[in-house]
């Protein structure tokens, strides 16, 4: 009796175990909208409330129908080009536990709408912006249905982030061809007269980052270790790393096309999907680079892709050296080459917040007792271009183990301080290395870090910038589709893009 | 009272069972096949530019997030805060944790500190955590309030004070304290939310600055925090089965209604100092 008593409340534990799990599996299938409908932001249209019902909402790719069809038939072109104004599109590229593919096809549909947005971008120069996500999501769409907002259960966080940001540079400037404004890229390289509006779509990279649901928020916590080795998992298993590399083939193939502009083409990666990316892009990263610095025209072989960014990345900075190594033993450069000045432009950034609690203290305290096994010093190789002078200096093993780059003030190639009696109006401009940056109530400046103590240089002056930001643009480890991170990665976003060009020895 | 026990017991054993799910492994894993784009003819120009810097701010999020897009607290997130915080391993974290504390005060002072008693004091932790999410749901949604906690600096009624000129309101140190404090006791009517009043005058639909901010002040008004008021004491009444009889009387439970508020106190403390203690953290440690 006491057993069978006993044994309702094993089956009630049963149930909760159950409940909290969530299982692998591929969430973007024929007949499913990517991406969902979701409001647009406020505007102009909604003069005493933002409110904005289900029916008003703008869509936000909802054109992007997925039934089967030829892509080909319709244009992608912003509406104001005669196109059908149809909004950024995304397309879903899923991986296994482990890191296989679900399914090859979904690669092919995704090569696909970026050869269809080159084709229909006014001036073959669409946006394009591959997503790995983080740590506690997936590509789960809910329960949406076609051209609906699903809010039971809700699309994943992240696509819904990756959505909105799509939406917010097609509305805020690349579809826009009546405004000079630009919000989210400093200077333009196109030629003078009416901007033209440019096509925008994403790729969406799904893992299984989340296997508890949010329901269970303790449980979800002590994911930590499981889902960061399931990033190195499929880091190392390959097919994203080639995907990447196909996606970029068509973005920007090689050998470049003659005088002409390419794709802007960015990868970011959030959280364990920093730690992905990172891992994933670097072979395909380095063998273009050597390509770059051993042709015999420079300029000739095109970027692997215009920015590769990680935000709030979780990749202990052991993983990230190896990247400052190459371009710091190889003396890599991207410079302007033309204009008044030469500027360095970042190929890779990694940008992250000191109060990011998850990379700054949770990541450090996880990573300490694995840290114990490691011994002695590890060589890395710096380089600073300001001075031309290649160094190497010793880092403990240890701090690399259970440190973000990021939260690694040594490794800082920009440092950021705030300018005091400054507003709005007064708080702008860029000068050679650094420029002056606003957000409501603090004006701060970004340039170049001061060398560490005892140091004549800056440890990192590669094209792999690292820039600890400010409460006050990141205020903590998910909130990373904000306006103001936005327009930060508007100034770090190479600009003259067609007048620069990647050296190195 | 073997019952009683029995709870305590299934707590931990919940709570044991929840971390399990750490292991998880691949279940059924399946392919499907894939699709192609095809866009549809809807002819829409891109709309207008006017909301390129916009920073809408709404009580709960980070201003300038794009992913707000309306300030309203809705049913589902009410759910979710409910299961997460009342109900599942959270609750019983706090219940299996906060009730060693209690055995060490030996509170209350009828039950010894036993296995036995120390049972019992996390069913009636849980019990109370379930009770005070379960009123708090329930009259937050008749009241429609929005319970969540938002910084001095990002409070809208504070964030856009200013309309003279472009220096935004920041908070000082005792302006943050008295809002943190505030934060705790106050909510807000569940809203959509307003354009700011920058906007507004902007737009020129409100004539002067003082119009503004009568147009968008009432979206963001506080009200008393009646739901937790509420809330705590249903929890602490909830766990009158359990407490022996000197622990029910109006006293005793309302000095257990007012501990049921310190997670209230620390989460609008926290929500107010985390990033810059985590700043100031590292900054320290530079």
């Amino acid at each position: 009796m006491k057993i069978r008593h006993q044994s309702g409340w094993l089956l009630l534990a049963l149930l909760g175990l159950t409940e909290g799990c969530i299982a692998p599996k591929q969430y973007r299938h024929l007949g499913t909208l990517t991406p969902l409908k979701v409001p647009s932001a406020p505007d102009a249209t909604t003069p005493t409330s933002i409110a904005i019902s289900k029916e008003d909402a703008l869509p936000v790719g909802t054109l992007c129908s997925d039934r089967q069809g030829d892509l080909t038939e319709t244009r992608l072109t912003p509406a104001a080009f005669g196109g059908l104004g149809s909004g950024p599109c995304i397309a879903f590229v899923e991986y296994q536990p482990g890191g296989k593919r679900y399914d090859d096809r979904q690669i092919e549909n995704a090569e696909a709408l970026v050869r269809k947005a080159i084709d229909d971008d006014p001036n073959h120069q669409p946006v394009i912006v591959g997503f790995v996500h983080g740590w506690k999501h997936n590509a789960d769409p809910g329960n949406g249905k076609s051209k609906q907002i699903s809010e039971w259960p809700p699309e994943d966080t992240n696509i819904q982030g990756l959505e909105h940001v799509l939406n917010f540079m097609y509305r805020c400037y690349y579809a826009d061809p009546a405004t000079k404004d630009p919000c989210l890229v400093t200077a333009r390289s196109e030629s003078p007269g009416p901007i033209m509006g440019h096509v925008v779509v994403g790729i969406y990279f799904g893992w299984f980052a989340a296997n508890i649901s949010p329901f269970w928020p303790v449980a979800q916590q002590m994911t930590v270790y499981s889902r960061g080795t399931e990033a190195d998992n499929v880091a190392s298993e390959g097919d994203l790393s080639n995907d990447l590399k196909r996606l970029s083939e068509v973005a920007h193939p090689n050998p470049k096309p003659g005088n002409k502009l390419e794709p802007m083409f960015v990868l970011v990666g959030h959280s364990f999907g920093g730690r992905l990316l990172e891992q994933a892009i670097r072979k395909p990263f380095q063998e273009r680079l050597s390509q770059q610095i051993n042709a015999g025209t420079p300029g000739s072989v095109p970027n692997f892709a215009d920015l590769v960014l990680y935000v709030n990345s979780a990749a202990p900075a052991k993983d990230s050296v190896g990247m400052l190594d190459f371009l710091a033993a190889h003396e890599v450069k991207f410079q302007t080459t033309s204009g008044t000045a030469q500027k360095d432009q970042p190929l890779l950034a990694a940008i992250t917040t000191p109060a990011d609690a998850a990379t700054g203290v949770v990541f450090t305290i996880a990573m300490s007792p694995g840290s114990l096994s490691q011994k002695g010093t590890q060589t890395v190789q710096s380089f600073d271009p300001a001075t031309d002078k290649q160094f190497k200096v010793e880092e403990d093993k240890r701090k690399l183990y259970r440190n973000t780059l990021g939260h690694l003030q040594e490794f800082q190639s920009h440092s950021l301080t705030e300018v005091t009696g400054k507003t709005q109006e007064t708080c702008s401009g860029s000068m050679q290395g650094e420029f002056l940056y606003w957000v409501p109530g603090h004006c701060f400046r970004v340039s170049a870090a001061t060398p560490m103590p005892g140091q004549a240089t800056r440890w990192n002056g590669t094209p792999y910038w690292v820039i600890s930001t400010d409460q006050n643009i990141i205020p903590d480890h998910g909130t990373i589709f904000t306006n103001r991170l936005m327009r930060l990665i508007g100034h770090v976003l190479p600009d003259d893009r067609d007048k620069a060009i990647v050296k190195g020895k | 009272m073997r019952l009683m026990s029995l709870c305590g017991v299934l707590c931990l054993l919940l709570c044991l069972s929840a971390s399990s799910c750490i292991f998880c492994v691949s279940l059924c894993a399946q392919t499907a096949p894939s699709a192609v784009f095809r866009p549809q003819a809807v002819p829409q120009a891109p709309p207008s530019l006017v909301v390129k810097d916009y920073e809408l701010t709404c009580p709960g999020s980070f201003p300038s997030d794009l992913t707000v897009v309306n300030c309203r607290y809705l049913p589902r997130q009410r759910l979710e805060q409910f299961i997460a915080t009342g109900l599942t391993d959270q609750a019983m974290l706090e219940s299996i944790t906060g009730s060693l504390f209690t055995q060490w005060l030996k509170t209350p002072g009828e039950w010894p500190r036993t296995w036995q008693y120390y049972g019992y004091r996390v069913g009636a932790s849980y019990t109370q955590s379930v009770g005070n999410a379960s009123a708090q749901l329930i009259v937050g949604s008749i009241l429609r309030d929005d319970p969540r906690h938002v910084s001095c600096n990002g409070d809208p009624l504070l964030f856009h004070k200013e309309l003279t000129d472009d220096t935004s309101f920041t908070c000082s140190g005792w302006h943050r304290f008295g809002h943190a404090l505030l934060d705790s006791i106050t909510v807000r009517k569940s809203n959509p939310g307003s354009l700011t009043p920058q906007t507004l005058l902007d737009m020129h639909l409100a004539s002067t600055p003082e119009d503004a901010r009568k147009k968008f002040k009432p979206h963001y008004r506080r009200i008393p925090a009646l739901s937790r008021l509420v809330g705590a004491y249903a929890g602490a009444y909830s766990q009158y089965p359990w407490e022996p009889g000197n622990s029910n009387k109006f006293g005793a439970i309302s000095q257990r209604a007012a501990l049921t508020w310190a997670p209230t106190f620390l989460g609008s403390f926290y929500t107010e100092y985390g990033a810059s203690l985590f700043s100031g953290l590292k900054r320290a440690k530079k």
